[in-house]
């Protein structure tokens, strides 16, 4: 941590540190100047008056959409013989959707609201020639049930022939950029492919074995993990064209991936609140599916409003065959 | 050139349909559907309304809109998908400075705005004069191209 709480650096008052990324510390802060809750990224720099130190503030005023965190001001400074460039922007008290998928279940709905979110922005930049190169997420920012991206910090103005050069985490990087280090509108779609691959099977930690696999370089990581059990087939569609091996069978843009995720009718939204016990919540019922142990036998009861339905609920002799049921039933009532 | 883009909306969709005069010539340039899911809680709903609408009109740049008014509704539903979303079109409208033109259901009936025999139904003619254009070309569809089309008429 640089900064202390209630230190003033400039015009900026810091609240509390939040975290830390490649680029530098986040804290949220107070703008004394224009009395304004904020956070603050500080990103240490050479010279502040370079035009790189306010590249990330740049390229978000060019992509300034209701979709991505809105940067205030970009300050220069500098503290203790450190040059930084001090991006201000929107604070989001709920952080990232990285850090929700910590917290809570993310539910299908949920999953797909953020990804049309994300692939709305990302329509706009990529229209003003404007790859993000980093779409995770941890750059997912979350506030009142929607999502806005966040860290222009590695976005490139596309050059003709629309490639920029690589960037990127090497989960959410698509195979070709493994290779060749050129990122492209289809990587920004792959990296978008993996980011709902991730959220609707609720992947809280990536196994380390797989972070430094070769299923991450020739892009079969999909494949080799599989989706949950409850994921229809109608949203590993989308998924799979996303994450395509072959960039040119990906979305040609955001808009199409966007299209065919809003086509995506959920029906039973079901939220895991417990062990083997799953609930959804439509209009006035509740539904509920659980599995319930009785003489070593194992129950999927399916309620609605607390009254069982009996055409719902199966017996089993094991629990992995009981619970087998119950995924299928979730994946078979999840969409329209 | 006039670009009048002309939408009717229902729940969980919004038709639009673009007509474009060059040297005379009114022709259907482009439509589409926007899906939204109907479940979202209303100040989501409208947020998102706004959104797609803004997209599409960034995309299609017209001069001119035009809208099917519903006034008459006899459920929620009606209420919430077929009038609620013309105030987000409304708001869009007064930001860009565009005139929004709205026609109920009713003034849609008569041949005469159109320049038809009175007796003709407009919404029976939009397939001979602007074609068919599957998938989803269905009465809502063309509701979008009809209010376009008088609005253009009016304009
Ligand atoms: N505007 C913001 N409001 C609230 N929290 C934020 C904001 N921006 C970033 N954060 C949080 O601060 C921490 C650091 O963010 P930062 O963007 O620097 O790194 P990162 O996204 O985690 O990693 P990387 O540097 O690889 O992009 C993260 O926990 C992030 O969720």
């Amino acid at each position: 941590m640089i900064f202390q709480p209630g230190q003033i650096i400039n015009n900026l008052k810091i609240e509390r540190y939040t975290g830390s990324g490649a680029f530098g510390e986040v804290y949220e802060a107070t703008d004394l100047v224009m009395n304004r809750h904020c956070a603050v990224k500080f990103v240490p720099n050479q010279n502040p008056n370079q035009f790189d130190a306010h590249k990330e503030g740049q390229f978000l005023h060019l992509c300034r959409h209701s979709r991505v965190v809105e940067v205030y001001d970009v300050h220069p400074l500098s503290y203790a013989g450190q040059a930084y460039a001090a991006i201000e922007m929107e604070f989001f008290p709920e952080g990232s959707a990285e850090a929700y998928l910590e917290r809570s279940y993310v539910t299908a709905r949920q999953a797909i609201r953020w990804c049309i979110d994300i692939l709305f922005s990302l329509e706009h930049s990529h229209a003003n020639g404007v790859l993000h190169r980093d779409i995770k997420p941890g750059n997912i920012m979350i506030s009142n049930g929607t999502a806005k991206l966040s860290d222009f910090g590695l976005a490139t103005v596309v050059p003709q022939g629309g490639i920029g050069s690589g960037a990127g985490t090497p989960l959410y990087a698509a195979p070709e950029l493994h290779l060749n280090n050129e990122t492209t509108i289809a990587t920004d779609i792959y990296s978008v492919g993996m980011t709902l691959f991730e959220l609707i099977n609720n992947i809280r930690v990536w196994r380390d074995s797989l972070l430094i696999s070769t299923v991450i370089f020739n892009g079969s990581l999909i494949k080799k993990l599989g989706y949950h059990e409850i994921i229809p087939k109608k949203i590993q569609r989308i998924c799979n064209i996303a994450c395509n091996k072959n960039a040119s069978k990906r979305y040609a843009s955001a808009r199409l991936m966007r299209k065919s995720l809003e086509a995506i009718k959920i029906d039973l939204n079901w939220e895991l609140v417990g062990n083997d016990k799953w609930k959804s919540i439509k209009g006035s019922k509740r539904h509920q599916i659980e599995i319930e142990e009785r003489k070593s036998k194992f129950e999927t009861v399916y309620k609605v409003n607390e009254r069982r339905d009996n055409s719902l609920c199966f017996v089993f002799s094991n629990k992995n065959d009981a619970r087998k049921k119950l995924y299928e039933i979730i994946n078979q009532t999840l969409v329209k | 050139m006039t670009g009048v883009l002309g939408f009717s909306f229902q729940k969980a969709k919004i038709r639009y349909s673009l007509l474009v005069e060059e040297d005379g010539n009114l022709t259907l340039a482009s439509k589409g559907k926007i899906d939204y899911d109907a479940d979202l809680e209303l100040p989501n709903l409208a947020d998102r309304w706004s959104l797609s609408l803004n997209e599409i009109l960034d995309e299609t740049k017209p001069n001119l809109l035009a809208a099917l008014q519903v006034y008459d509704s006899d459920t929620l539903d009606t209420a919430k998908f077929q009038i609620m979303p013309l105030t987000s079109l409304a708001n869009i409208a007064f930001n860009r400075n565009l005139k929004l033109q709205l026609y109920t259901g009713q003034s849609l009936r008569s041949g005469k705005p159109f320049g038809l025999d009175p007796k003709t139904r407009p919404i029976n003619e939009v397939d001979n004069i602007f074609g068919s254009h599957p998938p989803y070309w269905d009465d809502f569809q063309r509701k979008s191209v009809l209010v376009a089309w008088r609005a253009y008429r009016e304009a």
